[in-house]
């Protein structure tokens, strides 16, 4: 067969598959919601990426080169010029103070690269309340605070807190993962292992609910674990810490939890030598705490529960320092605490006594919702609700990352991204809240297709999701920002 | 217009020459017309393929180039030196000096990195990477590189392989070095096989530069069929594999439960081998349509029986590679026993260490070297050795692609780390509960991933059928069939992404 054969066939193959790309739509032919018939059209060929403004991807590199975070803030070396010098000094016994590390930086030009947070006019004190509670963790007048950071599958596995958390627990002290549900799924960083007997089950208020939960208590978390009814044994959780990392050391445990009775009890037993039975545990909400004094190493929860009940979170903590808790909710939009019992949410919120709240949500709306201004109602309503919930607790509001549709093959930004950024914005503000906006300081359009070819990807194949390193990139920018916030605050209160 | 010959000269490092970009197969038409104009003149058509490797190579490596066209001059007057030297010394100097300068060009641009880091880890040092290369390139020709990355040339790892191969063949008397550089030239940058091989013999090439160009309708059936399932184990399903379901998982590990972690093992145990093996498909009927034989490199890996089977099926042109120049010249199989063990882990750690600058590939090719020993002490002791029974069999295959799709825990991580990810999360976060809801939301991954294995397993009888039956139709069904085959792989191409699932559990 002679080669020009081979080139009339090529060819003719070529012609065929031009008359049917001339002869379909150019937006394809809708077969369901999910998928749609379509082929290359002649423009494809020659339009060269560059020239199409809307498939000409975000330039990254600047934040990739400014930053050294790795898969693990763990790993890092403690190393933070926007924080007053001096304030490597923990109150936490369980962690010693870090050498305050020297380095020849140029603040200011630090300072003028930081993507700030956002107030309304008029509210720039509105974190002073969790910036005095800082130094008075810093001075010892008080033991505790928490930051709770709220958010959709975004920061699932403690993607984005691990970095805050981090940062920040190596400057006020404290350690440990904060709030986890009685069955996690993850291990945020490999904090602990978890194992479990018993026919352990967890709900949840986000995503696919099931009907057959009647009420609506489901903690601060939006879900719960159900305790399994005493059998001939002990339904029991058994974690093994491991204490080489701060998320996987702690030594306060406490169970947010509901007995369906009276006279339920508890058994906590650490590490082989301490064993607490709280026992005569009332009928409806209650918390178990365990002061253990020492670090836990290995924690076993036994519940007898004559009638069952449910475990809302199991905090492991610290007596002293900052806590912050990564309560992930896929799939949700943000909008179901006011859907929640309120009775219960407050008693456990009271407990929790957070000093700051950080809600991340817009992703799982920018698909579906075309109407941003229902959002923007939604989510304002949810802000008051909170507000009730917590009075005085600043709250920072977080906006969705660059997320990408595929169209016929190409990565664009969903068009819907902006006006659920600008209603989520807008809500915070109008609610006397501050506002960070995720989606500009990653890059704003189109960078999710930058941070997914980035080597390494700092986001996953799905164009939605960080990957650990690029959650932490967009973290310690959100920290940066915090930092920046603290330092001004400090500068103007005498304390820095 | 500058911009439109910009963009078909220049290098653009986000357009490379793919198997899968339009923009391949528009050069390969314009390579076959010139190439059905000028194919009976041998030297002029070799001359031609070679340039048009070299802009292949090119457009797919920049001035990488010039380190082919560096690696095509020196073993092409070593290889004249080992064939007309006199004396024994100068053969073996000239061969000394071939695997020298390939393995430093190797070593230079691949394991640098993997060196140093080492080294700082060891001795606690911080050491910092810095191209000399292009510090001197800076220097005497006043370009500006940057000089504190090394970039890994394209196909690097295939091409110095293929060097070695010719200058030893030279020195063991198995083939006549070529006669003239532009051949030489050609068989070095065939672009077919320059990317990802097959890794090709000069034993085997070299005479084919001298034949006139032959092909029955037969074969021509054949390549454009090998072509046609190249590019779909590729794209259909390789591509909708990783981008869907697998790569995710495998860059976070800890977001997803054991089950899903699993599955993308599994997943990627087949998009591995339908990415590699429909590569080469293509390059094999690529070079076909041109003239020119390329050696088998697969054949129905898993459906091994055993871990030594296993790498007489996969990567065969470089399993053999290995064998011959590097377990063969160790002592092989003729110094006893335990010196065979061992020259057989020494060959398959550096096999490891050949698919990638990273421990974690010396692991895996341990492993894999570790089950082809234990499987020749098990056999002398196992009662079911020589059974045909077909359960048997069956238990062999099931019990190899297990070990080899356990072993790729160590060739997909992006690290050591990330591996133990997937194994912890296999271990303690298994959730059998969630089973039902991961299948059915991510039904149509699962159905590809079924639909591969499938294909794979069915009966070589059948594949051998619908060979002869697309060899058999008129050639205008043939292009209808290439047509519609087009068709369905662009509907997997720009199928909307897999959303992510929320399972509830």
């Amino acid at each position: 067969m002679r080669p020009f054969r081979i080139l009339i066939f090529f060819a003719a193959t070529g012609v065929l598959l031009l008359i049917i790309s001339l002869a379909l739509p150019e937006e394809g032919i809708s077969i369901n919601e999910d998928f749609r018939i379509s082929f290359f059209s002649v423009s494809d060929l020659f339009q060269r990426a560059e020239q199409d403004t809307s498939l000409r991807k975000a330039e990254v590199e600047r934040l990739i080169s400014t930053s050294a975070v790795t898969d693990d803030p763990e790993a890092e070396a403690g190393y933070d010029p926007l924080v007053p010098p001096g304030l490597f000094t923990t109150p936490d016994s369980l962690e010693p103070a870090a050498a305050d590390p020297v380095r020849p930086v140029n603040t200011d030009s630090l300072i003028s690269s930081v993507f700030r947070l956002q107030f309304a006019p008029g509210q720039k004190t509105l974190l002073d309340p969790f910036f005095r509670k800082l130094d008075e963790l810093r001075a010892g007048t008080i033991r505790r605070t928490r930051i709770i950071h709220f958010g959709d599958s975004q920061i699932e596995n403690d993607r984005m807190t691990s970095l805050i958390r981090y940062r920040l627990q190596q400057h006020f002290g404290g350690s440990g993962t904060g709030l986890i549900p009685a069955i996690p799924l993850y291990a945020g960083h490999l904090a602990f292992e978890q194992e479990q007997s018993g026919r352990w089950l967890r709900y949840t208020f986000f995503g696919k609910r099931d009907t057959s939960i009647m009420h609506n208590r489901y903690g601060v978390m939006g879900a719960f674990a159900s305790v399994p009814i005493a059998g001939e044994e002990l339904p029991s959780l058994h974690f093994r810490f491991n204490t080489e990392r701060r998320t996987g050391r702690c030594n306060r445990i406490r169970v947010f939890l509901h007995s369906c009775v009276m006279d339920a009890s508890l058994i906590l037993q650490v590490n082989d030598s301490i064993r607490v039975t709280l026992s005569s545990l009332h009928d409806g909400y209650n918390v178990a705490e365990l002061n253990a004094g020492t670090r836990v190493k290995e924690l076993s929860i036994l519940a007898d529960f004559p009638e069952g009940g449910r475990i809302y979170g199991i905090s492991f903590e610290t007596d002293r320092g900052l806590q912050v808790d990564n309560i992930a909710m896929r799939g949700s939009a943000g909008l179901l605490f006011s859907k929640l019992d309120r009775e219960q949410l407050q008693a456990m919120m009271e407990d929790l006594s957070p000093g700051l709240l950080l809600l991340q949500f817009g992703g799982n709306v920018v698909p579906y919702l075309e109407d941003a201004d229902y959002y923007r109602r939604a989510f304002a309503r949810e802000l008051r609700f909170i507000r009730g919930l917590c009075p005085g607790v600043p709250v920072i509001v977080i906006g969705p990352s660059d997320m990408s549709i595929k169209q016929r093959g190409r990565f664009k930004t969903y068009p819907n991204i902006e006006p659920i950024r600008d209603a989520l914005k807008t809500a915070a503000l109008e609610s006397g809240y501050a506002f960070w906006d995720l989606y500009e300081a990653m890059g704003g359009y189109n960078s999710m297709p930058s941070f997914v070819e980035a080597d390494p990807p700092l986001a996953s194949s799905d164009y939605v999701h960080f990957t650990p390193r690029g959650a932490n990139l967009v973290a310690e920018m959100l920290y940066n920002a915090l930092m920046l916030e603290y330092r001004k605050y400090s500068s103007e209160n005498g304390s820095f | 217009m500058n911009q439109i010959l910009s963009d078909i000269f220049l290098y653009h490092p986000e357009k490379p020459l793919l198997f899968t970009q339009l923009f391949f197969w528009i050069f390969y038409f314009i390579v076959l017309l010139v190439y059905s104009i000028i194919y009976r003149e041998r030297a002029l058509r070799n001359a031609f393929l070679f340039v048009a490797s070299l802009f292949f190579y090119w457009k797919t490596s920049g001035l990488f180039f010039l380190i082919l066209v560096f690696s095509t001059f020196s073993d092409f007057y070593l290889g004249q030196l080992i064939h007309h030297a006199r004396r024994k010394g100068w053969k073996k100097f000239g061969v000394f000096m071939s695997v020298l300068v390939n393995l430093f060009l190797l070593s230079y641009f691949k394991y640098t990195y993997l060196f140093v880091n080492t080294v700082n880890s060891l001795f606690n040092l911080d050491i910092q990477v810095v191209n000399h290369l292009a510090l001197w390139s800076n220097h005497f020709t006043g370009t500006h590189f940057d000089t504190s990355v090394i970039l890994l040339p394209v196909g690097i790892s295939f091409y110095t392989f293929q060097t070695i191969s010719y200058t030893v063949d030279i020195y063991r008397g198995k083939v006549d070095p070529v006669r003239h550089i532009l051949d030489f030239g050609f068989y070095v940058s065939f672009f077919p096989q320059l990317v990802a091989g097959p890794i090709v013999r000069a034993a085997r090439f070299i005479p084919q530069l001298y034949k006139r160009y032959h092909l029955t309708c037969q074969e021509f059936g054949y390549a454009l069929f090998l072509i046609l399932k190249g590019l779909f184990k590729k794209m259909f399903i390789g591509d909708y594999l990783a981008v869907n379901f697998i790569d995710r998982i495998f860059a976070n590990p800890l977001d997803f439960s054991g089950f899903e972690n699993l599955m993308a093992l599994y997943g990627y145990s087949l998009q591995v081998y339908v990415d590699f093996s429909g590569y080469t498909d293509i390059a094999i009927g690529v070079a076909l349509l041109l003239g020119f034989r390329l050696p088998k490199n697969f054949n129905a890996p898993y459906k091994a029986t055993n871990v030594g089977n296993f790498w007489k099926r996969w990567h065969i042109s470089l399993s053999s590679w290995l064998r011959d120049y590097l377990y063969i010249p160790l002592g092989g199989n003729r110094k006893g026993r335990i010196m065979t063990d061992v020259n057989l882990m020494i060959t398959m750690l550096l096999g490891g260490l050949w698919h990638g600058a990273s421990w974690h590939f010396v692991i895996w090719g341990g492993l894999n070297g570790l089950g082809i020993v234990v499987y020749k002490l098990w056999k002398k002791i196992s009662p079911y050795e020589k059974s045909k029974h077909w359960a048997v069999r069956l238990w062999k295959i099931f019990l190899t692609f297990n070990f080899i799709t356990f072993t790729r825990i160590w060739f997909r991580s992006e690290s050591m780390e990330k591996a133990g990810q997937l194994i912890h999360q296999v271990r303690y976060f298994f959730h059998p509960s969630i089973i039902p809801q991961v299948l059915w939301s991510y039904r149509l991954v699962f159905a590809v991933m079924a639909l591969g294995y499938f294909l794979h397993w069915v009966p070589e009888s059948w594949k051998l059928a619908l060979l002869n039956w697309y060899i058999r139709v008129p050639i205008w069904a043939k292009a209808l069939i290439a047509v519609v085959m087009v068709f369905i792989i662009y509907q997997s191409w720009s199928a909307k992404l897999q959303p992510f699932i929320y399972f509830q559990f």
